[in-house]
């Protein structure tokens, strides 16, 4: 016991290095065994506060520079507006008209929108410091009712496109994997051949997703620029949420399946909104 | 010891990390980031030596996996490597303004890319063993490389952070 202490007062700067190794050993081990309490979630929940402040604080600045600029564009185009306007009040009784007829038709055709899930919308305020794994960080958490797996989605020119899912959840942010993330899996179906697949990112955010298990028999039935949407079994994805488009097929001799290349409807490097969905009513 | 020189260090490699994932959340070259934080962990164990090496990567490497998708230990363990691996150079290399940064940044994205592919191997999926010898992680060695000169110059020049002067 002596010689240990003794070894340890002489080498301070070599026990400190194997200590720390250790700990972070240790940590290692218990984070990727999914501990039910997990250290990483309590760190998490206390630098997510930080991370926002950070964002919060760049915001700020950015708004305050751009609202200058802003002010000057504002002024041309409450001229141009104000002249628009005008000739708006004309078309405005047409409208009105329109409007009840449109409500007449609507009532006709019994269309009404079924909500299906209720959403939260978020803002992407962080992104992962490193190369290898894939985060995205938004500014809701447990606060507004977040929770671990909820899927997220957003809306990009018409579509609603599939994100990824909640991982980790602070009070006032969240952690989301991406579904280009190579650990992500999400249960999918081709929208007009009805073909079962499980699709899988490359790591990468501009790199095709990957949906495998496709039945080889299926090949004549895929075309290219067909849809990819969710398809619900045994996910915690809801159904009919679009994932991508074909965009290649690959069929190897000696597989009993085939590979598509998909790519996403949803781009990630101009994402800035997101919707996380609470479980199916 | 005031407390800036005490925890400069580590202040300073936090904010780093903190703003490179949100206010630069964007900055990237080919899709790939550079790791300000790795750089200045290889400055600041260069002029400090071992013991404050490995503090400095250990506490950095906490913070980079809680703001990460990576498990906890994970940086922490490669960056308390780096950190006493650099530390050793103290006194014992002359960090001229642009050479031996670029060498010294490029040797520290080597030892992170092997570190990582060991740990990956024991620890996590097989798919992420790829990404740990991905295009993006070789373009950010290069990125790295290119970034370290300026890293250390403004390091200096600004005395954001005053350094000891070295003994030879």
């Amino acid at each position: 016991m002596f010689k240990i202490t003794s070894f340890a007062s002489k080498n301070r700067t070599g026990t400190i290095f194997i200590l720390l190794l250790a700990i972070s050993a240790t940590l290692l081990i218990i984070s990727t065994n999914s501990l039910k309490i997990h250290p990483k979630q309590i760190g998490f929940a206390f630098f997510s506060v930080i991370q926002k402040g950070f964002s919060q604080f760049g915001g700020f600045f950015s708004n305050t520079i751009n609202s200058i600029e802003e002010l000057r564009i504002l002024r041309a185009e409450y001229e141009v507006i104000q002249e628009e306007l005008d000739a708006f009040r004309y078309i405005e009784r047409d409208v009105i008209e329109l409007r009840q007829e449109n409500e007449k038709l609507r009532n006709l055709l019994d269309f009404t929108k079924k909500v299906d899930y209720k959403h939260v919308p978020a803002e992407i305020i962080a992104k992962d410091p490193g190369n290898i794994f894939n985060t995205l960080v938004i500014n809701k958490g447990k606060r507004e009712g977040i929770e671990v797996n909820m899927p997220v989605i957003a809306f990009q020119d018409g579509f609603k496109g599939l994100v990824g899912k909640v991982v980790q959840v602070g009070p006032v942010s969240s952690q989301i994997k991406p579904i280009f993330d190579t650990t992500c899996y999400v249960a999918s179906r081709l929208q007009n051949s009805r073909y079962d697949g499980l699709v899988s990112g490359a790591g990468y955010e501009k790199e095709e997703l990957v949906m495998r298990y496709v039945k080889k028999y299926a090949r004549d039935a895929i075309k290219y620029g067909d849809i990819v949407i969710t398809s619900g079994m045994q996910s915690l994805y809801p159904k009919g949420i679009y994932i991508g488009r074909v965009r290649g097929i690959r069929a190897k001799e000696y597989e009993p399946s085939l590979e598509l290349d998909i790519e996403s409807i949803v781009d990630f490097s101009t994402l800035e909104y997101v919707f996380v969905l609470e479980a199916a009513e | 010891m005031t407390f800036f020189k005490k925890w400069g260090s580590t202040i300073i490699i936090a904010a780093v990390i903190i703003v490179q994932t949100t206010l630069l959340k964007n900055v990237r070259l080919a899709g790939a980031k550079p790791d300000f934080a790795l750089i200045l962990l290889i400055f600041f164990a260069n002029h400090r030596g071992r013991m404050e090496g490995q503090l400095l990567g250990f506490l950095s490497g906490i913070l980079e996996d809680l703001l990460s998708l990576s498990p906890l230990g994970f940086t922490m363990l490669i960056k308390t490597v780096a950190g006493y691996i650099f530390g050793l150079t103290k006194g014992k290399i002359f960090v001229d303004p642009i050479l031996m940064p670029i060498v010294l940044a490029a040797a520290g994205t080597l030892l992170k890319i092997l570190l990582s592919f060991i740990l990956a191997a024991i620890f996590l999926d097989e798919s992420m063993i790829q990404m740990v010898f991905g295009e993006k992680v070789w373009i950010a060695l290069g990125f790295n490389a290119l970034l370290a000169p300026f890293i250390f110059g403004f390091m200096k020049i600004f005395k954001i952070y005053k350094v000891r002067q070295e003994r030879f």
